[in-house]
């Protein structure tokens, strides 16, 4: 998952990605608390509060 | 009577000296980079329209002391040596035990309650900021040139003289770090 913001994967380990997810709730949270992190950090770097 | 951006701009200069400290990796040169950018934003603050957020006007300020710290350092041979990544990440061993020895999650992450809200509130951003501090001094680095600064990681790597896969690793272990800490000091609070 953390791979997948440096690198785009290959179809195969996206399909494998997509499978896994779909099958572990605790990979999907922890793949929706990577997204937050990124939106944090992008915030972050522009914000003015 | 005082322009009131003066107090806003001394109000970023904790982010910048995060962001000249990645680049330079000294805290004294980073404080003077720092120092220098803030004195020619004063300057040239009836140059700032307002089309980009302050604090990017700044950074952006700031980019060009730290490139011109970078040369100077060059220039009287006191840049520093390629960082031992070994020493400086020693002290997330316990990221291991986030998993059991199949690599699976030994204590599964909780879903967090409504994220995006914690945006919005200052006392996040502390407890943000809190977290960055804790995370490794080498994973901190290139997570906030990675993540905050938005630099490529080809630039990273060259930057840091690490190979991809060594960077990859880092920085997937400073966002463990980072999530990790959240939960505790901001997310497990609020559920």
């Amino acid at each position: 998952m953390s791979l997948a913001y440096e690198r785009k994967l290959t179809p195969e380990e996206s399909k494998d990605l997509t499978h896994h997810l779909e099958i572990c709730f605790m990979c999907r949270n922890f793949d929706s608390q990577l997204k937050f992190l990124h939106t944090a950090a992008e915030r972050f770097r522009t914000s003015d509060t | 009577m005082t322009d009131p951006r003066f107090a806003q701009i001394e109000s970023h200069r904790p982010y910048l000296v995060r962001y000249a400290l990645s680049q330079l990796r000294d805290s004294q040169l980073a404080e003077e980079a720092v120092q220098e950018a803030l004195l020619s934003a004063l300057e040239s603050l009836s140059n700032f329209e307002g089309k980009s957020s302050l604090r990017t006007w700044l950074t952006s300020i700031l980019r060009f002391k730290v490139i011109d710290l970078q040369r100077r350092a060059v220039s009287d041979r006191t840049h520093l040596e390629p960082t031992d990544f070994a020493a400086e990440t020693g002290d997330d061993a316990w990221l291991d035990d986030l998993f059991d020895e199949t690599g699976h999650w030994s204590v599964a992450p909780q879903a967090w309650s409504n994220p995006e809200a914690a945006l919005e509130q200052r006392r996040f951003w502390e407890t943000f900021e809190r977290c960055l501090d804790r995370l490794p001094a080498a994973g901190g680095r290139v997570f906030f040139k990675r993540e905050i600064a938005g630099e490529e990681t080809e630039t990273i790597c060259k930057e840091e003289g690490i190979t991809a896969s060594n960077c990859w690793v880092i920085l997937h272990r400073a966002r463990l770090s980072l999530r990790a800490c959240l939960e505790m000091s901001w997310f497990g609070k609020e559920a």
